[in-house]
């Protein structure tokens, strides 16, 4: 009896990971055709290979479900299982184009750039990447744009037909608000405010790129990419010197309004885009977000400003910069990783911090988030209020983020139960870079870029460092990204089922 | 057809100008934050 | 005693490292150097050699030439006309030409934004880049038709067992 419940669990689970497979082999068809259109008849290949290998696996894993798997109700396990798995098999296979493609040194790095993409990060092992073709750069920008909305949330909007539990799949990618009573329509309310701003976004870096002295082809795949990075908060660039290559303060102008659009909440897109402006400035992110970016910019300046580095206008450039580039969780870099060590102490700290606390929540954007932050400052206006007042007193604290919200334990619980989480991640993934030896600086710096999937490097992340600290890197932006629950879902699942055997 | 049918709706909830506005909106809010990271390093060069 | 091989270390060191800056504006110096010690460069004249990649950028009468030595991609600030001997620009299907540029070195660019670049006082042309072809092996197409026929077969397994029952 329990091994048949079992069996339906397992079944569930891998009827919904297929049809996320499946949705994975569809989109890969576009660098398939970008690599057609500029006859990169080797890297086309790679691609069919990639997308027969997707529709094989999705198949195979048909076999196992029966003809009524869709009629199963789906729980909250199952939908946090399924993303686990649906992201573990997916980050293989989009590994297969990039590894046959020659630019990676191992599978491994190839996955790790799979990962690193999806889960918006940035971080790259690609090598030699001033001669990808097209093809392989519209997969790298793809991945993380697709990424940033969510692999489900795309599923999602193509695959599923009015299921009712596709709201647990939905937010099993650390998307929890639910903007129409429907996942469906939330994920495409969600994608279409995306490709809203992908036009607007593309349009402008494409004209812009014309101006800094590119060639209208490349500046549209240039705008094109940069911008899917921008928006997806990935960091992910098509050439090597990353945003520096433009060497353009208008381009770099351009994109911190899209890298902090893009770390916006997509509840509050939506609320915003129905006309309720007022919303914008009232929302305890925007407010949270204002004033941590400004607070540690202040920090940030006043210690490059004494260390001498840079005396004037270069603050700006490169301070703020780098400043919202990690606060955001992009990881848009203007100047060359080792040049990092040449940053005070002070201003280091400052910009790890920035990595740490991340966007918005329900965002593209990685780290505590802004919602959180928000939260647990409420939290502590309001112990502070307990103890000055009468112990009789009833103390209330409310936030606004989209209505205004009594501030209840649970709110407390769960913002400080992912902080928590985070931090520890944090710890353990500094820990492991020191004891692969690098210096305690680099070690938290790296640390707080891959927790916070950012993707500012300080050189830590490069093809040779060692294969034990890739895949550890490839696990905690995997937990980072999915806010840790669906992958202790999943673990939790797997060693229930050994445990049964 | 079922796709027809949810563009005509998140159209619906979303009109055109609301959009426009929408970005805008954001779009000011950003110029903000950025006016403000300017005018902090304005400040600390000065100082 | 203990002092005594430390000190011939250091010694040595300083000895390599007269010999290292003496010998760099000879030699052209690689982006590795450029990178982890900018402030010894700042403002010096230096060579730098490398394959011409990915887009140049004009800016009126200058042009902005990405240089990559294999290790890093450095952006030389060179004169439109120099930029103008440069045929071929590395890509995908593309070797790009390889130069040497001889200019003044800047860690943190005044004129630039704080930007690492090059300003090129001269762009030398040492090697024309040229076509890269890529071979299309055989096997890799029989490999696509092995996991298009496998796919297939799935496929229409999935089919016929999602008919039967019901």
């Amino acid at each position: 009896m329990r091994f048949r419940r079992f069996k339906l669990d397992l079944q569930v689970i891998i009827y919904y990971t297929a049809r996320i497979i499946m949705g994975l082999a569809v989109l890969m068809v576009i660098p398939l055709i970008t690599a057609l259109l500029f006859q990169e008849w080797k890297i086309a290949l790679d691609f069919l290979t990639g997308i027969l290998l997707s529709l094989i696996t999705a198949f195979a894993f048909n076999l196992f479900t029966s003809p009524n798997a869709y009629k199963l109700k789906l729980s909250w396990v199952h939908g946090l299982v399924a993303v686990t798995l649906a992201w573990f098999i997916g980050v293989i296979l989009a590994a297969v184009p990039y590894y046959l493609s020659g630019f990676f040194g191992s599978f491994l790095d190839a996955a790790f750039d799979a990962m690193s993409g999806f889960t918006t990060t940035g971080l790259v092992l690609i090598q030699d990447l001033d001669h990808v073709p097209y093809g392989i750069n519209m997969w790298r920008h793809l991945l993380t744009f697709l990424g940033g909305q969510g692999m489900v949330v795309l599923a999602l909007t193509f695959l599923f037909r009015g299921t009712s539990g596709a709201f647990k799949l939905y937010a099993g990618e650390a998307k929890d608000e639910q903007l129409l009573p429907n996942a469906r329509n939330t994920a495409r309310v969600i994608w279409f405010i995306s490709i809203i701003y992908l036009l607007v976004g593309t349009l402008v870096l494409w004209l812009t790129g014309m101006i800094i002295g590119l060639s209208p082809l490349r500046s549209f795949f240039h705008g094109l990419w940069v911008f899917m990075a921008a928006w997806s908060t990935g960091g992910f660039a098509p050439q090597s010197q990353n945003i520096m290559y433009y060497h353009s303060a208008l381009y770099e102008f351009i994109i911190f309004f899209f890298i902090t659009a893009g770390s916006f909440n997509f509840a509050l897109h939506y609320t915003v885009f129905q006309g309720k402006l007022r919303e914008f400035w009232r929302n305890i992110e925007i407010i949270s977000f204002f004033i941590t970016v400004n607070l540690l910019f202040i920090i940030v300046a006043f210690s490059l400003k004494q260390s001498g580095i840079y005396p004037h206008f270069e603050l700006f450039r490169k301070g703020f910069f780098h400043l919202l580039s990690g606060h955001t969780g992009t990881g848009f870099m203007t100047i060359y990783a080792s040049q990092f060590l040449r940053w005070s102490d002070l201003a280091f700290l400052g910009l790890l911090i920035a990595m740490l606390f991340g966007g918005s929540a329900c965002s593209t954007a990685g780290g505590f988030k802004a919602l959180r932050i928000g939260i647990i400052l409420h939290t502590v206006i309001r112990e502070v209020k307990r103890m000055i007042n009468p112990e009789r007193a009833v103390i209330t604290e409310r936030f606004h983020h989209l209505r205004d919200v009594l501030l209840e334990e649970r709110h407390i619980r769960a913002a400080l139960l992912i902080v928590i989480l985070y931090i520890a991640t944090f710890t353990i993934t500094t820990l492991a870079n020191a004891a692969a030896g690098y210096p305690l600086m680099m070690s938290m710096f790296e640390a707080a870029s891959v927790t916070g999937n950012v993707g500012l490097s300080i050189g830590v992340t490069a093809p040779a460092m060692p294969d034990l600290l890739k895949a550890l890197y490839i696990l905690v932006m995997w937990v980072g990204r999915l806010e840790f629950m669906a992958v202790f879902a999943g673990i939790a699942f797997v060693v229930e089922t050994l445990r049964r055997k | 057809m079922v796709e027809d049918r949810t563009a005509k709706r998140t159209r619906r909830i979303f009109s055109n100008f609301n959009i426009f506005v929408g970005i805008l909106t954001e779009l000011g809010g950003v110029a903000l934050l950025v006016g403000l990271g300017l005018l902090i390093s304005w400040l600390v060069t000065r100082l | 005693m203990k002092q005594g091989p430390k000190g011939l270390a250091v010694g040595l060191a300083f000895l390599f490292q007269f010999i290292f800056i003496a010998t760099a504006f000879a030699a052209p110096v690689s982006s590795r150097d450029l990178l982890e010690s900018g402030s010894k460069y700042q403002g010096q004249l230096i060579e730098y050699e490398g394959e011409v990649v990915g887009d140049l950028m004009q800016r009126g009468e200058y042009a902005w030439v990405p240089i990559s030595d294999g290790l890093n991609t450095i952006g030389v600030w060179a004169p439109s006309s120099c930029a103008k001997k440069i045929k071929y620009i590395g890509s995908y299907r593309y070797r790009g030409d390889r130069v040497r540029v001889s200019g003044i070195f800047h860690d943190i660019c005044r004129d630039h934004g704080g930007d690492l670049d090059i300003h090129a006082k001269r762009l030398d042309i040492i090697e024309r880049g040229r076509r890269i072809f890529y071979p299309l092996e055989l096997s890799r197409f029989v490999g696509v038709g092995i996991l298009g026929l496998f796919a297939l077969l799935l496929y229409l397994l999935n089919h016929f067992r999602m008919r039967g029952p019901s």
